[in-house]
């Protein structure tokens, strides 16, 4: 055990260089200051281009008034009944709201958001409801203030509005803010596919240049003839490459959330909102339990152990540490196209060839099973651990043989100069 | 005693033999150097006694273990120097010296003192302290050359250890070979270069298409085929098998 963890270091130390850790910085402050930039541009776009509708049950003078101060606000607005068929995302100003306001009682104003996904830009949508009643607030405030001077309680004044916003999603609704929402399930529904897809990347193509240098400068072969079996130089590359890309992916993941706080403006949530999420999530029926997240993270292991075990035979077979990033560029593909597939498409409601197509490909069970642990899909969670237990099987069988024959040594990969690929070669 | 014994060792890659059932013996001690042109099978042989490779037929036995049998004890008694060997360019040259002595060495007592050993053989100096990517060619030669028999093996495996090199730094190498020798190190090169053969090795075995054609002390060969030198006994041997 002592040799595999001397392995282990030298391993990590090969890979933790100024040229991976480098890279790492910059993309924390580009994500950073892209979040920025998205967040001031969505908000000008939604002000700027979207409708708000209002069901106004009041009809009052007041209410009347109310919609003037957004259409002056840049809010276009229109007109619905609640017998009408109402859009996704509408703003009710209740029957009785002039009369709350009159008597010096706060009044409701309901913001209903039908959430038809979980997807990136699901909470932004909602955000022209959240801007129109934080304006009625304020215009509202304004008036009193002017009006009554000190003939109101103070705390009325200042908030002479209740906002209640309601969520729906898949027929349950549930009270709470859809940034609040969004963001909670964002991180499990996006950000999730989003680490898997950066463990996987970063870590085959670490693990890959890494075995094809060794060859190269016949390193392996030194290492090879040293009294420490073959099985612990894959065990260490392998293993070391899932360290480095698990840090990374952490790292990766600081500044992406900083890019969606920026965009979601989730970072600006109550405290009143941060703990009714969890209440919310659960009458939505999107709780993650201690099991969901076990069979998540075995999920998420399996998907890189088979990445990095794919990646270090194809290193191990590379010309050199260049045709190393090209032979993993299949593996890469293979990633990416569930990664694409479930943040533009629900895969279950594909047609059955295209469907078992993406199925077949064992990343794409990763990539959707946050969403099958929320749904309660246990068939299709267990379904696909399996699946990816048997391919993680044969891939370490085959890196076994690999390592264990002398094909280590006389194949190699030449997918640029022969259609079939492989060819032996030596002395 | 013999250090290596070869036994009609034979691989077959599927086009034909690049090594056809050779039998040589390396004794305590001694400096055996295989000779050959290009795909002659050389580093076919020093694949397969180092353990890199199996045999398809035959057999080598390192010092009582057999190579097929008990490669992992076979490793534990051999080191090997491949041709153009690197070493990892974002270590420091001791650095090297200690990570190839942890993996063989059961403590890290005996490892140390294995890297200490390493480091005045290869004489460096304090130039140990600086990363590999800065040596030259020459530095990381006699640096991989140092590893290679910083544990006292019974057989040191060199493939073509000075290729490459300039004179002097050759030089250095050579009389490292023949001092280790002495200290009881065997040894097994392999070499395009004939003075160099001719100048320490103990005894020379010439290879063609996978066949060792013949064996004895640079001496007796010359005798045996009328040649001044080793280039022309290769020359003769080679050109009598085509």
């Amino acid at each position: 055990m002592r040799k595999f963890w001397v392995l282990f270091r030298k391993e990590l130390r090969e890979m933790l260089t100024l040229q991976t850790i480098i890279p790492m910085i910059i993309s924390i402050l580009l994500f950073s200051f892209m979040g920025q930039f998205v967040s001031d541009l969505s908000d000008s776009q939604q002000l700027s281009t979207s409708t708000l509708t209002v069901v106004d049950e009041d009809r009052s003078a007041l209410s009347g008034e109310l919609l003037t101060y957004l259409a002056g606000q840049n809010i276009q607005t229109e007109m619905a009944d609640a017998g009408d068929e109402l859009p996704a995302d509408y703003m009710l100003i209740p029957q009785g709201f002039e009369a709350s306001i009159t008597a010096g009682e706060p009044a409701p104003i309901q913001l209903h958001n039908n959430l038809t996904s979980l997807s990136m830009t699901a909470g932004l949508k909602a955000r022209l409801s959240v801007r129109a009643s934080e304006g009625i607030q304020s215009f509202l405030s304004n008036k009193l203030f002017a009006q009554s001077g000190s003939a109101y309680d103070y705390d009325f004044v200042t908030h002479p509005v209740t906002v209640h916003e309601i969520t729906h999603l898949n027929g349950r609704s549930a009270e709470i803010s859809p940034e609040a929402l969004s963001a909670m399930t964002m991180q499990q529904s996006i950000m999730v596919p989003i680490i898997v897809f950066l463990l996987a990347v970063f870590g085959s193509q670490m693990v890959a240049a890494a075995t094809a240098n060794e060859k190269i400068n016949k390193t392996l072969e030194t290492l090879l003839t040293t009294p420490i079996s073959r099985l612990s130089v894959l065990a260490a590359k392998m293993l070391s490459a899932a360290a480095v890309s698990l840090l990374m992916a952490v790292i990766y993941m600081v500044g992406f959330s900083n890019y969606m706080s920026g965009m979601t403006g989730s970072a600006e949530m109550s405290a009143e909102a941060v703990q009714s999420t969890g209440g919310a999530m659960q009458a939505l029926g999107l709780q993650i339990s201690g099991g969901g997240y076990a069979l998540l993270g075995l999920d998420l292991f399996m998907t890189l152990l088979i990445c990095l075990c794919v990646a270090t035979m194809l290193g191990a077979l590379a010309n050199d540490v260049k045709s190393a990033q090209t032979v993993t560029m299949p593996l890469m593909i293979l990633v990416m196209i569930p990664y694409l597939a479930t943040i533009f498409t629900d895969i279950s409601s594909l047609g059955p060839v295209p469907r078992w197509l993406l199925y077949a490909i064992p990343f794409t069970h990763t990539f959707t099973a946050i969403s099958n642990i929320m749904l309660g899909k246990t068939g299709a969670l267990i379904g696909g651990l399996i699946y990816q237990g048997a391919f993680l099987a044969v891939c370490l069988y085959l890196a076994c043989r690999l390592f264990s024959s002398d094909k280590l040594f006389t194949m190699k990969l030449q997918w640029n100069r022969r259609r079939h690929g492989a060819n032996a070669s030596e002395n | 005693m013999d250090t290596l014994q070869v036994n009609a060792l034979a691989k077959n890659y599927g086009r034909g033999c690049a090594v056809d059932h050779i039998s040589f013996a390396v004794q305590e001690n001694e400096i055996f150097s295989l000779i050959g042109p290009n795909g002659a099978g050389k580093t076919t042989t020093i694949r397969m006694i180092a353990t890199l490779i199996t045999p398809t037929e035959g057999d080598a036995v390192v010092d009582g273990h057999s190579i097929r049998t008990d490669p992992v004890a076979v490793r534990g008694c051999i080191s090997y120097l491949a041709d153009e060997a690197g070493a990892y360019q974002s270590m420091t040259g001791r650095g090297y010296l200690l990570f190839m002595a942890q993996l063989c060495t059961e403590n890290d007592a005996d490892a140390r003192r294995c890297a200490d050993y390493a480091a005045e053989v290869c004489a460096l100096g304090d130039r140990l302290k600086d990363r590999i990517g800065t040596y030259s060619r020459g530095m990381i030669r006699k640096l991989l050359l140092a590893r290679a028999v910083m544990t006292r093996p019974k057989l040191a495996i060199l493939d073509e250890p000075t290729s490459g090199l300039d004179i002097i730094n050759a030089l250095e190498i050579r009389r490292l070979i023949q001092r280790l020798s002495r200290e009881g190190t065997s040894f097994l090169l392999s070499s395009h270069n004939m003075l160099e053969i001719d100048t320490i090795s103990d005894r020379v075995g010439i290879i063609d298409h996978g066949k060792l054609l013949m064996c004895g002390t640079p001496g007796e060969l010359k005798e045996r085929l009328g040649a001044e030198n080793l280039e022309e006994v290769f020359e003769k041997a080679v050109k009598g098998n085509a």
